[in-house]
């Protein structure tokens, strides 16, 4: 197949590739197959022209004619969108919705856990109330802990190592992280929100509001 | 009108179910209600000793769900308290020697001859504690200021939240002058952990001891401040709820503090 002329998706428009410099005619007999087949998506569409040889009235005839024939939004060339807009635009869309497509695994929990219970979550788990001693909270994510833990916490079971325990009072007997295991003593003992989290392979607590693991992020970002 | 039926129970053995057992029944009884106490314990019978019957027992539970024998034949009228009667365990069968079904049928029949059937379940969480539980409508849950006995506490709990019966608590053997010199855990601590219905604070207390190994009942003692906590018990478990609880640590203070104002060292 002659691939001289070509079209494909790109970001959130189309890009249409033009090798070698061509009559007109010839350019449009190239084009209309293409555009034809995909009638329905290139109507709205953003049209960006990658036109190789120096011809400053092809873009306005290629706008001309796709606008007329196939009702498309615009047609660019290429060298404005490619470097600075496209980077902009990307950083934008971090910040505002990177999240909206994504799906977590989160259960989420209230209540008591007692001792002899045990609560198991394939992501995150979050429970708002407490792990009581002997109480089991189990997840294959992060584990936060609106209340007291008292009980064994493990977290990233099994082999997840950024996983971290976060407790608003935390007091556990046993940590697990990973494949990691600590069994204290943990914490300053006064009722400060602490979390855990893996350094080189070592269960490591520290204060959360003094020094909260994601507190450097340049914008919030999705949790896998 | 039908009795209810009250399991009193702990998990952990040693905190005081047996005795608190005999206190409340007694305590119950002197409310003016036909209260029976029945011995769970397949096996390992003590509450007949404490309550000082032990040379009377002709029937026990077993033969009483089996039904060898009537409910006027296996309960021991106390020797000092009126209404009050002992329906005591068996000591050479095994725990499995009831079944759930034998326990249903016999909560039924006690209902209908008692007001107040007071279940003293063994400790553990296996088949003695499944036939205590089965036929109770309310549970006493009794603990100590102590690690291990809160966190078997917390895990019979957990049980009975499961068969749908809300316990209530009892924090037993607390030491006053320990738990303010921080030695000990404070009734609080146990609350907070429990999370359930507070319903009386038991204060350790040498009367108990003396009464276990005599067989009388330390609710008749007026000087014995855990006979004392358990008849508050009783008015609570009877639905008497205006009745404070009282903190034995405010005790101690107003102790401490009626001494040194009497020296001199204090202003009242």
């Amino acid at each position: 197949m002659d691939q001289t002329v070509s079209l494909k998706g790109v970001g959130d428009g189309l890009r249409l590739h033009i090798g070698v410099p061509m009559a007109r005619e010839k350019l449009l007999a190239e084009i209309s197959p293409l555009f034809d087949r995909i009638r329905q998506l290139a109507s709205g569409a953003r049209i960006t022209v990658d036109a190789s040889g120096e011809d400053p009235d092809l873009l306005p005839f290629l706008r001309d004619f796709l606008i007329r024939e196939y009702a498309v939004a615009e047609v660019i060339p290429v060298e404005t969108v490619q470097p600075r807009q496209q980077e902009s635009r990307k950083r934008q869309r971090d910040v505002d919705k990177s999240w909206e497509n994504r799906k977590s695994d989160v259960l989420m929990m209230c209540g008591r856990v007692r001792s002899g219970q045990r609560i198991q979550a394939k992501g995150h788990l979050v429970l708002m109330g407490d792990v009581n001693p002997g109480g089991e909270v189990i997840a294959g994510g992060d584990l936060i802990i609106l209340g007291s833990l008292c009980g064994m916490a493990m977290a990233g079971q099994t082999q997840k190592k950024d996983a971290i325990i976060v407790a608003l009072d935390f007091r556990p007997t046993l940590l697990h992280i990973g494949q990691q295991v600590s069994s204290g003593p943990f914490g300053s003992g006064n009722k400060n929100p602490e979390y855990a989290f893996l350094r080189e392979d070592t269960i490591i607590v520290e204060d959360y509001l003094g020094n909260p693991p994601f507190g450097r992020l340049p914008w919030p970002e999705f949790r896998a | 009108m039908e009795g209810k039926i009250i399991v009193i129970t702990s998990g952990k053995g040693g905190v005081g179910k047996t005795t608190a057992t005999a206190a409340l029944g007694a305590a119950i009884a002197l409310e003016g209600k036909r209260v029976a106490v029945v011995d769970m314990d397949i096996g390992l019978r003590n509450l007949d000793v404490v309550m000082g019957l032990e040379n009377r027992i002709v029937f026990n539970v077993v033969d009483l769900a089996k039904g060898r024998c009537k409910v006027r034949q296996a309960a021991i009228k106390d020797r000092r308290i009126e209404n009050l009667f002992l329906i005591p365990a068996s000591q050479s069968d095994n725990k499995t020697a009831l079944s759930t079904d034998d326990m249903i049928r016999l909560c039924k029949k006690l209902r209908q001859e008692f007001d107040v059937v007071l279940i003293d379940c063994p400790a553990g969480i296996e088949q003695g504690f499944e036939n205590s539980v089965i036929g109770a409508d309310e549970a006493v849950v009794v603990c100590t200021p102590e690690v291990s006995a809160v966190r078997d506490a917390d895990r019979i709990i957990g049980l009975l939240y499961a068969r749908s019966i809300t316990p209530k608590l009892i924090v037993n053997r607390i030491v006053p002058r320990l738990v303010a010199s921080g030695d000990m855990l404070s009734h609080k601590d146990v609350v907070d952990v429990l999370s359930i219905e507070l319903i009386g604070l038991v204060c350790m207390d040498d009367f108990v001891i003396t009464s276990t190994n005599t067989g009388t009942p330390v609710v008749l003692d007026r000087d014995s401040r855990a006979g004392q906590a358990f008849r508050r018990i009783a008015a609570r478990l009877l639905g008497n709820t205006e009745i404070p609880i009282v903190d034995p640590l405010e005790d101690l203070k107003g102790f401490w503090n009626r001494i040194s104002s009497k020296m001199g060292l204090r202003k009242t």
